[in-house]
């Protein structure tokens, strides 16, 4: 059985917060119902589509799959009466709605707890703001970059002792999207303990920041703001510590040493004179000549490949990698084995490819096994199936709907 | 009002690496029970900075935060008596978490399927790596380093013809952690459904290539295009990272009317911009933004220098525009919408007294993620634990007398 078999979500989510808290759940069986309109289609849509498609409700680029996957796919606009009426048939079966919106959209789609447990008394409702659902800042308007200067990040990672770049990658939605998924499980186990649903508010800063909470208290505590370390270990308990310069075109290699031990292994394995120089032996040592070392392992690397390099140290037991990039993770044998990419497949058409890789079961449990059902929906593409099939409503009672706007807008 | 998961005991083994996932769980209401050496500890607790700048057991920072809510068992796992004991309490959880390399259990003579042997209904969750089953299984990783780099995110992160640029902070170690505790939320479902226990195995390279999307779509979809380091990569334009009289803001001026209306409110001369060249079409779309963007930011510039970053922020939200001053951790210790929402939570502890810590990650309204707890002293609840396993006065006694515990 699938850990999450017979859970039903409706999702109202968009891009990636949401949609990714209900991808990890229902890559682990639960069944998901996504809410979308033709006029406020998913920002990713559009992203990265396969060759040859341009019409962006037929199908959904790569990071839209990647998030969308499995999920069933209604263009039901619950802010019209006939809209509503369907939601709130939804509602009554299913067991979480779960929303990533700021919380002046999550109010104006209806979606408020108290009016919704009216409805279904034990219903779990969550929304995942940037900033939370009330405080002096909760109407900010926050994208991923957004969150990452506020919550520090950005100015966290850099180079050594120099100022931020303003680093803005979407790690945060992933952040918040787990921790989404957390809160959410965690109703679910209250609600079948106790037969009580809740509202979960969630602001993803928080969660950021609880993530790396350990600097906030050494702030509070010493008063000394963290700076930027660059590739160097921020808690200074090892060295070296570092990426180097390889041979060929922008190639890299990661090598760290836990302790002196791991170090002598290194210095062994690198063979020259200066790496048994006593003044590296102890971790004080080096990290008192951390410039020098860096300058040395990266002079010893840059003639050798990452790939030969990580085999040489890793037979010696030294912790040691290759800095991947995309073309190679896709062929990594260790992603591969781990099943870290999954192949979604199109109807069979001229349009190449036919498939696409998406990531795969980030969580594998026994009895998970995943299996990509089908890409991602058109918008709308489930409507009917939902309508007809779980709903069981006849074609009066759709037409009627539809006169109520339910697939407008 | 009770936590969801009341009654439900955890042995945490974790090192550095996985502790934050403990941490998580007992907010969550899990009963975290973490078996560490007698006399030293585990070696965390070794971890500076320090409490008053003094190493003690007690005294690390790395430790205080990342246990907190959990009981300490001080248990020497070396010899013969402290591994019996390690199986009674095995025998006795819900759930067992380690982040040690694969194969350090089974080398203390706890392989999965013993432990299975022990305790039927154990599910044993793991964050490595590599993961436990592929063949990187066994490679060293003494730092989340390497997780960053063969999982491909790091090749992004960075300024061109500069190094690749890690994560760091134990950021990707604690995010993580995340996906450990939603397998083993997962798993005991499972369980009470079926009765049945499970293997969670959470690899850290599989989770970061998992958070690097695009990247994967354009390789598909042009079979050529290797993005590499371009510094920020905000997906829009206008968007970038522009300074202020007193430090940076990351900010998407979208909505360019909203920009415009702006400066000229406050006198800024804004030049050729403020026409349907750059006014017209749905915000974010124009692409004489992508074409120009670097006079653009210069742009924008010459009128953010003239502010504070927060007040920069807070003007350019009220006007529906995205912006977020680049903070520093004091900053949000000060933060007044923080503040606001009782985020920070006051611990208290016997050794180093009363901190504020990160408090609660999400707000639960019916069964709320309890914050306020500490992290143990060493050895703390060794004779509680140990007696609930069924443990003797007179074998606790004689345990102690040897060293075991």
């Amino acid at each position: 059985m699938k850990p999450l078999e017979g859970i039903h979500i409706l999702d109202l989510g968009w891009v990636v917060a949401g949609p990714h808290a209900t991808r990890v759940l229902s890559d682990l069986g639960a069944s998901v119902i996504r809410f979308e309109t033709a006029k406020h289609p998913d920002t990713l849509r559009p992203d990265m589509p396969r060759k040859g498609v341009t019409d962006i409700a037929q199908e959904g680029g790569w990071q839209f799959q990647e998030q969308n996957r499995n999920k069933l796919n209604i263009n039901v606009n619950v802010k019209t009466p006939g809209g509503r009426r369907i939601f709130e048939a939804l509602l009554k079966k299913s067991d979480i709605v779960c929303c990533n919106q700021a919380p002046r959209s999550f109010r104006k789609l209806g979606l408020d707890y108290e009016g919704l447990k009216a409805i279904k008394p034990d219903i779990i409702v969550a929304n995942a703001s940037g900033l939370g659902d009330y405080g002096k800042h909760s109407g900010y308007a926050t994208y991923g970059p957004i969150l990452n200067a506020i919550c520090g990040i950005s100015g966290l990672i850099s180079y050594e002792n120099e100022a931020s770049f303003g680093y803005d990658c979407v790690i945060a939605d992933y952040v918040g999207g787990l921790s989404l998924a957390n809160a959410l499980l965690a109703a679910l186990e209250y609600r079948d303990r106790t037969g009580e649903g809740q509202f979960v508010d969630l602001a993803q800063c928080e969660q950021f920041i609880s993530c790396f909470g350990e600097l906030l208290l050494e702030r509070e505590v010493t008063g000394v703001d963290p700076l930027p370390v660059g590739n160097h270990d921020y808690a200074r308990r090892m060295a070296p510590h570092n990426v180097y310069q390889c041979r060929g075109i922008d190639r890299w290699v990661s090598i760290a040493c836990g302790d002196d031990a791991e170090w002598s292994r290194l210095a062994m394995c690198i063979g020259q004179p200066w790496a048994m120089d006593s003044k590296y032996a102890t971790l004080a040592g080096r990290l008192e000549n951390q410039a020098r070392l860096d300058a040395e392992i990266g002079r010893w690397a840059r003639s050798r490949s990452p790939i030969e390099i990580t085999y040489l140290l890793q037979s010696a037991h030294v912790s040691a990698a290759p800095v991947l990039n995309t073309e190679e993770t896709l062929e990594d044998m260790n992603l591969l084995a781990n099943k870290a990419f999954q192949r979604v497949e199109f109807a069979p058409s001229e349009r190449k490819p036919d498939s696409l890789q998406v990531t795969g079961l980030l969580t594998p449990i026994t009895g998970a096994e995943l299996h990509v059902q089908a890409p991602a929906s058109v918008l709308g593409g489930d409507t009917s199936f939902v309508l007809r099939q779980v709903l069981g409503m006849a074609d009066a009672e759709i037409a009627q709907a539809e006169t109520d706007g339910a697939f407008s807008g | 009002m009770a936590s969801p998961y009341t009654g439900v005991r955890v042995l945490d083994l974790t090192n550095g690496t996985g502790m934050y996932a403990g941490k998580f769980l007992a907010g969550l209401g899990m009963d975290i029970i973490k078996a560490e050496p007698v006399k030293t500890g585990c070696p965390e607790r070794g971890y500076a900075p320090f409490f008053h700048g003094e190493q003690s057991v007690e005294n690390s920072l790395f430790f205080a935060y990342h246990n907190t809510g959990k009981k300490s068992v001080a248990l020497d796992l070396d010899c013969k008596e402290g591994r019996e004991l390690l199986g009674r309490l095995i025998a006795s959880v819900d759930v067992l978490l380690d982040s040690h390399p694969a194969g350090w259990l089974e080398d203390k003579g706890f392989s999965f399927n013993h432990m299975q042997v022990l305790n039927p209904g154990l599910i044993y969750g793991s964050l490595t790596a590599f993961g436990l089953h592929g063949p990187y299984r066994s490679w060293a990783a003494s730092s989340e380093l390497m997780a960053n780099a063969a999982g491909g995110q790091m090749f992004e992160i960075g300024l061109p013809n500069r190094a690749p640029l890690q994560f760091g902070f134990n950021l990707v170690s604690n995010i993580c952690c995340l996906y450990l505790a939603f397998g083993v939320q997962a798993a005991l479902r499972r369980r009470r459904l079926t009765g049945e226990g499970a293997e969670v195995d959470i690899s850290m390279q599989t989770c970061v290539a998992a958070w690097r999307c695009t990247p994967y779509g354009a390789y598909q979809r042009d079979n050529s295009t290797l993005p590499t380091r371009v510094g920020p990569t905000a997906p829009f334009r206008p968007s970038g990272v522009y300074r202020c009289s007193d430090g940076m803001v990351i900010m998407n001026p979208l909505n360019w009317g909203n920009m415009i209306d702006w400066m000229k409110e406050t006198g800024h001369d804004v030049k050729q911009y403020d026409t349907p060249k750059y006014l017209e079409g749905p915000p974010g779309h124009n692409r004489n933004f992508w074409n120009e963007s670097d006079e653009i930011n210069r742009f924008i510039e010459s009128f953010t220098v003239k502010f504070r970053a927060a007040e920069l922020m807070e003007e350019a939200q009220r006007r529906k525009i995205p912006a977020g001053a680049i903070q520093k951790c004091g900053d949000m210790l000060t933060d007044r919408h923080l503040e606001e929402r009782a985020y920070f939570q006051a611990v208290e502890h016997p050794v180093h007294g009363i901190y504020r810590y990160p408090g609660a990650p999400f707000k639960m309204s019916g069964s709320p993620y309890v914050a306020n707890l500490r992290a143990p002293i060493l050895g703390e609840h060794t004779q509680e634990v140990l007696f609930g396993i069924g443990v003797t006065p007179a074998q606790f006694a004689e345990y102690k007398a040897k060293g075991v515990i």
